[in-house]
């Protein structure tokens, strides 16, 4: 008997009938008409505070991927959009309920991206099949594996759903490493310092042999497996770059 | 309750979130006392629909935190009931 518990999944994720239609508009704000304007100032004051460099944009395979970085500072989206040009402007974000709710940071978040809006509690799957019908309407989402920013700078566990949504989704996910960025805003810091932002995108990880897995294997197995794949791809990143 | 039905359960949740089902107490509770994440148990009911092909609705899973919420859940959807 095989292992496969995948269609129970795929039922909470929506991924088996056609694209809800206007599932990728609905996710769209006017407050995005600011986001030429908002890059340009950033790119200035990038410029004069901290630097970005980026390493291996070319790794951003063409078509719709997932976007995975490690999190440690308010301006770890920011750094990653600015650093992939006008590509970021048509990116989604999977961004958490606190600060999208927050009228304040809401205005900035929508002018930096197309957001949808997560309740790990209450709604977890609903934000998850919004993001799934966005990566299956043909565009790409960022999402922060860690779930949150790390209160030590150390990256911590990756959350399953990221694979979920890879698998299910049928989409890679470009591992992306964010070095730089926990000492010019780190959690809790209210003032910018001057500092170097460096940002590793990596070779993509493609779901296609975890998606053959499922013959033989329980879903949540495969899910996890291909997170912790990608950590490492991260993991590896930041390794690389202490030396 | 049944019996035969909680067994079966009892050793379905045990194989699915690796632990032994002597673990696996009727009121146990399964994140906190056994440490699974929310995902894992997902997979429960993923592993409960393709056994007894029991839709349970995403509604249903918030409810969850022990075996006998699962045995319960199980129950009504066998019986057709919410």
């Amino acid at each position: 008997m095989t292992e496969d518990t995948s269609a129970y999944w795929r039922k909470l994720l929506g991924v088996d009938g056609p694209v809800p239609p206007g599932v990728a508009n609905s996710f769209r704000s006017s407050c995005s008409l600011f986001r030429p304007l908002l890059f340009f100032l950033f790119g200035l004051a990038s410029r004069v505070f901290f630097p970005i460099k980026a390493y291996g944009i070319d790794n951003i395979p063409p078509g719709p991927v997932m976007l995975t970085p490690n999190h440690v500072s308010f301006l770890d989206y920011p750094c990653m959009a600015y650093a992939m040009g006008k590509r970021s402007w048509e990116l989604y974000a999977i961004a958490t309920k606190k600060y999208v709710d927050n009228p304040f940071s809401k205005f900035f978040m929508l002018c930096a991206a197309h957001v949808i809006r997560i309740d790990a509690d209450a709604d977890f799957f609903t934000a998850l099949r919004a993001a799934a019908g966005v990566l299956r309407s043909g565009h790409s989402v960022a999402i922060f594996p860690e779930g949150t920013r790390s209160k030590t700078g150390e990256l911590q566990p990756f959350k399953v759903g990221v694979g979920t949504l890879a698998v299910e989704a049928g989409v890679k996910m470009v591992p992306v490493y964010i070095k730089g960025t926990e000492n010019i805003l780190p959690r809790g810091g209210r003032w910018l310092k001057r500092g170097k932002v460096k940002i590793y995108f990596g070779k993509p990880v493609d779901p296609a042999p975890y998606i053959e897995l499922k013959k033989t294997t329980p879903a949540y197995d495969i899910y996890k497996e291909i997170t912790e794949e990608l950590r490492r791809r991260v993991e590896a990143f930041r390794d690389s770059s202490k030396k | 309750m049944n019996n035969d039905l909680e067994n079966e359960i009892r050793a379905l949740v045990a194989k699915v979130i690796k632990k032994p089902e002597a673990q696996v107490g009727l009121d146990t509770n399964l994140f906190t006392d056994l440490g699974i994440d929310s995902l894992l148990g997902i997979e429960i009911f993923a592993a409960l629909d393709k056994k007894y092909k029991v839709d349970v609705p995403e509604s249903k899973l918030r409810e969850v935190q022990t075996l006998r919420d699962i045995i319960r859940i199980v129950e009504e959807a066998l019986k057709g009931g919410k």
